[in-house]
């Protein structure tokens, strides 16, 4: 006799209290036209879920109505259950990686343009690392700043997720890259990984070192999330026709000023927001950045596995900010 | 409740939230960032303080509290009106 299989999602009453996550039933969906339904095996998380689940997220982008559970989204992976009439890419059994705001579950349906296929050499759980973080760096990096060769990049919290991806796509493009990261353990990580020069971003002391090692010309392109200060102390070292790349959210959503005499350089703000892109666009960014990993040009980035039961914990080893790339959560066995 | 008690409160989930404080007099004159809280670690301490103290007060009151016992204070203060 064939076993129901448990659905279920992970859900929080209300956002605040990071053990208040939990698993709740739900029903499965039939995919429609153009979707997939996929038996999620590992899910990433990203910061964004995070900041989701305390209530905090800036500008309230994410937040959910009141007195409606709040649900999660983010990286997958898993296989194919069932497609849609009209998607000839992928078929059932399936190994896939997929993102969008409703994967935190047992089962996901979603269009297929969210889909890629998972390499073999990928892992279920590696491959939960790439979406969102990978995605982020890749439109930064090569398609708004259109790095080059020997350029220098500042990654600003290069052990995070989004800063390891970027770390690989500049030593894939063969730029200079400056990292900072929040503590010892984190930079002793990053030299291991060959990036030359490594600082502190809890301290502006990166603004003049990379002033007195650059002769005063600065890098060429910044990849930001950090905020006040630091984000000015930035800007005051980013070398003519350079380009200011911001992931952050805070000093965007709190209108913080910047003044705009250092543009006299040819400088180019960019303020990146991916959850603004269309289906279309993102389907097609997601597709090419797939591309490198079945060449294996770039690999999956570093990350913690925790069990589903250890949800709560996982939210909250994030939280603490102490990890190096991914946190991973494996909801079932692969088979 | 008393200043006290709130404090009391406070303090067990700044322990509960940031790890290897279980030993350390806390101060209400600090920062909980100086005791090493991350600023989401701030976010659930402060969540996690109002449900137990059956408090409800919105994010944008608490972006300008300087230290811990500026926490107190308005949290003491919410409590004074409900009563």
């Amino acid at each position: 006799m064939a076993v129901t299989e448990q659905c279920f999602r992970v859900e929080m009453t209300e956002p605040g209290i990071l053990e208040d996550l939990c698993l709740r039933p739900v029903s499965r969906r039939k995919p429609g036209p153009e979707e997939v339904e996929i038996r999620v095996v590992s899910v990433g998380l990203n910061f964004a879920e995070l900041m989701k689940a305390l209530g905090a997220y800036p500008g309230n982008q994410l937040d959910t109505p009141e007195h409606e559970p709040v649900t999660f989204g983010g990286d997958c992976s898993g296989t194919v259950l069932s497609v849609g009439a009209d998607v000839s890419r992928f078929r059932p059994g399936d190994r896939v990686v997929a993102y969008s705001r409703e994967v935190f579950s047992s089962h996901t349906t979603l269009p297929e343009v969210f889909v890629a296929k998972i390499p073999e050499h990928i892992g279920y759980d590696e491959a939960a690392t790439i979406p969102v973080a990978y995605a982020t760096a890749y439109y930064a990096l090569y398609r708004k700043a259109a790095l080059r060769r020997n350029e220098r990049v500042l990654i600003h919290a290069a052990a995070g997720g989004v800063g390891q991806a970027a770390v690989q796509l500049c030593q894939l493009a063969g730029a200079e890259i400056w990292a900072t990261a929040g503590n010892d353990e984190k930079r002793a990580f990053l030299r291991d990984q060959g990036v030359p020069h490594v600082m502190n971003s809890r301290s502006l002391e990166f603004v003049d070192r990379i002033r007195e090692q650059t002769g005063g010309c600065g890098v060429d392109v910044i990849l930001n999330s950090l905020c006040g200060e630091f984000l000015s102390g930035s800007l005051s070292v980013l070398a003519r026709f350079g380009r200011f790349l911001e992931i952050g959210k805070r000093d965007i959503y709190e209108n913080r000023m910047l003044g705009l005499y250092p543009f006299r350089n040819n400088l180019t703000f960019y303020g990146i927001d991916l959850l603004q892109a269309s289906p279309e666009d993102s389907g097609i960014l997601f597709a090419e950045l797939m591309g490198y990993f079945e060449r294996k040009e770039l690999g999956p980035l570093p990350y913690r596995v925790f069990p589903i039961g250890d949800v709560a914990r996982a939210f909250r080893w994030m939280r603490r900010a102490a990890h190096i790339g991914k946190v991973v959560v494996r909801l079932a066995e692969d088979e | 409740m008393d200043r006290a008690q709130i404090l009391d409160v406070v303090v067990k989930q700044l322990r509960n939230n940031v790890d290897g404080l279980e030993e350390t007099e806390i101060d209400p004159a600090l920062s909980m960032a100086e005791y090493g809280a991350t600023s989401l670690d701030i976010v659930e301490v402060v969540s996690a303080s109002m449900r137990d103290l059956g408090l409800r007060i919105p994010r944008t009151r608490l972006g300008k509290l300087k230290n811990i016992g500026d926490l107190v204070d308005l949290f003491y203060e919410a409590k004074m009106q409900i009563a």
